[in-house]
């Protein structure tokens, strides 16, 4: 029971955005509402954002695959160190890599003042591609080269001896084999190319979210907001629900016991350099871009303007952070205990709940928690309090994974055990269950932290009037062209997102 | 009524029509079970998987709730109160060690309401009980399945719990392992002085362990017994198979004989008409029968060192008989079989002793 109670409370409140969206879209009188729906622009934004998330996601998978490909199956050299560089580009934001990109070109862009190329600055749908498939080809990246490496051998070697040639080896067991990594892959990339809004808004790309943005900060129209937001989380629940669809009730996992032999090298003889050009050129573009950049433009005008700002803003983004990824860890574990040991249908719709903050795009949540705070708790508006709820709101999802994944290990016949011991529930709870799950608890933590530290659009909508963080620094100098100001807070943020890849690399690491 | 455990006052643990069906499933996992174990007996409640012997364990434990009966402790009705207010000890089929607590924690677990000194010390005794002291340092991990049973059993005694429950407790040993350690387990629990309920699916450790079984089908409860009698004389067809090989043979029962297929039989209680019959392999006599009516054929012959297993056919019908090393058969050899013990009449899969009576009973009543 004291299980329940906060895990139903935790899981209506993710439910609540959706509800005040919901409200303020009805508000509208039905003519203004049908005329709001079928407006033509509403389908160009479609088109727009559907563009933008295909090209993101094609390009990820261009740069994801062939990468893991030679780390997970060749006799490349220095695959750990390909591994973390591919991990890397994690540490550099959506709007950090639009940021780097502007900074190439234009009359006051690297490439002219160094090399004396006039190139346009990129922006528009390429621009954001770039900068967003730069940022998230790693998921991708992850995914794959864990279902690559985790392959049986037998299992191509059995389609080899019942008389398959390679190619059909490679179509018929292979590739449907990594059916699971890329879907995962892709989901991932599609939801954050969905939410993202720093590096549209800088690239000046008309999707939903920039739209979203436009009309309740220019415009002040809040109910087309609203219904623009409704869309957005209606095409992304398509991108949700397409993933079960795809995938189907069939199983990837090995069937039988016996253990698993790894695959053996391919050997890249004569086209090792064709592979460690594609390898520096993709690394040149993701990392050593934005590094180049910001290295230009902070001793371009050394000492920078601000830079003594950068330790009080880099506090108030971690002030915000540190709290959110603890009460993320305390609302997760009564989640993530019931649906571990009390499987229902109760216990999965409120895991739902807690993924669909996850999916929900960032700036729509902003916007719900906007109208919920104006309606109905004005005394939360733009408060650190309501930033910090939604924070973990949006986050929870993360925190949720490795929690669950730390109580599945833990069996229920330790709490047993103790209660046969003369413990009761409650008393089992804190000795057995929570040593168990602390560093389940202590990843979620520091994940949420590190992934609230450089959000950028629920901390542009609901941060008190003043409080700027890192992400809301580098965003409003860099959409005003202020790129040496910028570029501190931006150098700050890849500094200590890297911490984040860290984390992610160890995680990885354990499982 | 008067509860009949008042009467006997070496009943410890007595289990009173508990009744418990799982939602979707259509038989009771437990079927209105009554019975009793004695103090400082081991009891075991044996059965094939699902039959419903673990979910009585944990009935007795408190982990479930039965939908109807009593568990009585010691004179004490225990059914409404929670696990860990029952005194009743649990040992896991994993033997649930907290894997983030060294052996000595583990043990020091236990005992509450100490402090910390004597805690130390007395796991430590409870420990070298087991014969592991020297391992109190170490984590669970670094121990072997066998150890870490031993473990498991010192906790378990080191809460001095009024009777110890054991869940399959040679299920994840190796079976090179399993015959030494049921004899260290039985000796330990003989030693401790502990009353034990154990629940298994394999046959033989019941019998090498328990001093009474209780043999489980279908969530209610077969024959109970010592091992020696529930093997010698088994009350059904179930019994009769479950615990051994057997061979069942219809007769023609006329008081203390039954005319079979491998001739008359001595019957271990008097019955007429149709009955059922057990015989098991190693009552049975092989003898020359070539050219001899009734004789059966050697179908395989199987040398186990001391002994020799044999399968024959009789018209169709298989025989398996155990005989010792000096009775030696070719397949292909006709052979006469003979009852070297009385056969064991059986009764059908229910508690009614009519079915096999019945023909005798009738036959009265028309004279």
């Amino acid at each position: 029971m004291y299980i329940l109670a906060p895990a139903v409370a935790a899981g209506a409140a993710m439910l609540l955005p959706i509800v005040y969206l919901v409200l303020r879209a009805l508000e509208a009188d039905p003519a203004l509402l049908a005329e709001l729906v079928w407006r033509s622009r509403n389908l160009q934004l479609l088109l727009n954002t559907l563009a933008l998330t295909f090209g993101v996601l094609a390009v990820a998978t261009v740069l994801a695959f062939p990468l893991a490909w030679l780390v997970a199956r060749t006799d490349i050299a220095g695959a750990r160190l390909i591994t973390i560089l591919g991990v890397l580009p994690l540490a550099v934001p959506g709007y950090v890599m639009a940021y780097a990109l502007i900074g190439l070109g234009g009359n006051y862009g690297l490439m002219h003042q160094v090399f004396g190329i006039v190139m346009p600055r990129p922006q528009g749908l390429w621009g954001a591609v770039a900068a967003l498939s730069l940022y998230t080809f790693p998921y991708l990246f992850l995914n794959l080269r864990a279902a690559l490496s985790g392959m049986d051998r037998s299992l191509e070697e059995t389609a080899r001896s019942l008389g398959h040639g390679p190619w059909a080896v490679l179509s018929r067991v292979t590739v449907p084999h990594l059916v699971p990594a890329l879907l995962a892959g892709w989901l991932v990339i599609g939801l954050y190319t969905l939410g993202d809004f720093g590096a549209v808004a800088l690239m000046r790309y008309e999707v939903f979210s920039y739209a979203i943005y436009t009309q309740y900060a220019a415009a002040f129209d809040r109910i087309y907001a609203a219904w623009l937001s409704l869309m957005l989380i209606a095409l992304t629940l398509c991108f949700v629900l397409a993933e079960p669809l795809l995938f189907g009730r069939r199983r990837y996992a090995r069937v039988g016991t016996g253990t698993s032999r790894p695959m053996p090298p391919v050997r890249l003889g004569r086209y090792r350099w064709l592979a460690y050009a594609f390898v520096a050129a993709v690394f040149l573009a993701s990392i050593g871009l934005p590094v180049t950049i910001l290295a230009y433009w902070l001793t371009l005008t050394w000492p920078p303007a601000g830079l003594d700002q950068v330790g009080v803003v880099f506090m108030r983004s971690a002030l915000a952070s540190a709290p959110a990824a603890l009460a993320a860890a305390v609302v997760a574990l009564p989640i993530a205990y019931l649906s571990v040991r009390y499987p229902s249908l109760l216990s999965r719709l409120i895991e739902r709940a807690a993924y669909l903050g996850y999916a929900i795009p960032p700036l729509t949540l902003a916007l719900a928690f906007v109208f919920f705070s104006l309606r109905s708790a004005p005394w939360l508006y733009q408060t650190l309090t309501l930033l910090i709820i939604a924070y973990v709101i949006s986050f929870l999802a993360l925190a949720l994974g490795p929690i669950r994944a730390a109580l599945l290990q833990a069996r229920p016949s330790l709490e047993e055990a103790a209660r046969s011991l003369g413990y009761s529930s409650f008393q089992a709870f804190v000795w057995i269950v929570l040593p168990l799950v602390r560093r389940g608890a202590l990843t979620g933590m520091i994940l949420v932290f590190v992934i609230a530290m450089k959000e950028l659009p629920i901390t542009f909508l609901l941060a008190p009037t003043g409080y700027t963080t890192l992400a809301v620094t580098v965003f409003s100098r860099t959409s005003e062209a202020m790129l040496a100001e910028a570029a501190p807070f931006a150098a700050a943020i890849v500094l200590f997102s890297s911490l984040f890849v860290g984390v992610l690399l160890a995680y990885e690491g354990k499982r | 009524m008067m509860s009949p455990e008042a009467l006997i006052p070496d009943v410890l643990l007595a289990v009173r029509e508990l009744t418990k069906r799982f939602p979707g499933v259509p038989r009771p996992a437990a079927d209105a079970l009554d019975f009793e174990v004695y103090r400082g007996e081991i009891f075991a409640l044996l059965g094939p998987s699902g039959c419903g012997k673990t979910t009585t364990l944990r009935l007795i434990a408190g982990f479930e709730r039965p939908d109807h009966g009593r568990v009585i402790l010691d004179g004490h009705d225990i059914t409404a109160k929670p696990p860990e207010r029952r005194g009743i000890g649990i040992v896991f089929q994993d033997y649930a060690l907290f894997p983030h607590l060294s052996v000595l924690d583990n043990v020091a677990f236990a005992l509450r309401g100490r402090s910390r000194r004597q805690r130390r010390e007395q796991a430590l005794t409870w420990l070298e009980f087991v014969g592991l002291a020297d391992c109190a340092n170490r984590l669970p991990h670094a121990l072997s399945g066998g150890q870490q049973q031993r473990v498991a059993l010192a906790r378990t005694l080191a809460a001095e719990p009024g009777i110890v429950l054991l869940d399959e407790p040679f299920s994840n040993l190796d079976t090179a392992l399993r015959e030494t350690t049921r004899l260290e387990l039985r000796a330990l629990l003989k030693a401790a002085g502990t009353s034990a309920v154990l629940v298994t699916h394999d046959q033989s450790e019941a019998l090498s362990v328990a001093d009474r079984i209780a043999l489980m089908r279908h969530g209610s409860i077969e024959q109970i017994g010592t091992p020696e009698a529930v093997y010698r004389t088994p009350r059904t067809r179930f019994a009769a198979e479950f615990l051994g090989k057997t061979n069942l043979v219809t007769g023609q029962a006329a008081g203390p004989v039954a005319d079979t297929a491998v001739g008359p039989v001595a019957l271990n209680e008097r019955a007429t008409g149709e009955v059922l019959l057990s015989l098991r392999p190693e009552h049975l006599d092989l003898k020359d029968g070539r050219g001899k009516p009734g004789a059966a054929t050697v179908v395989t012959r199987e040398f186990r060192g001391h002994d020799l297993f044999y399968r024959l056919d009789m018209d169709g019908r298989t025989f398996l008989a155990l005989t010792d090393y000096r009775v030696l058969f070719e397949p292909g050899d006709r052979v006469l079989l003979s009852a070297r013990e009385p056969a064991v009449v059986l009764r059908g899969p229910t508690r009614d002793r009519f079915a096999a009576v019945a023909p005798e009973e009738r036959a009265r009543a028309a004279e």
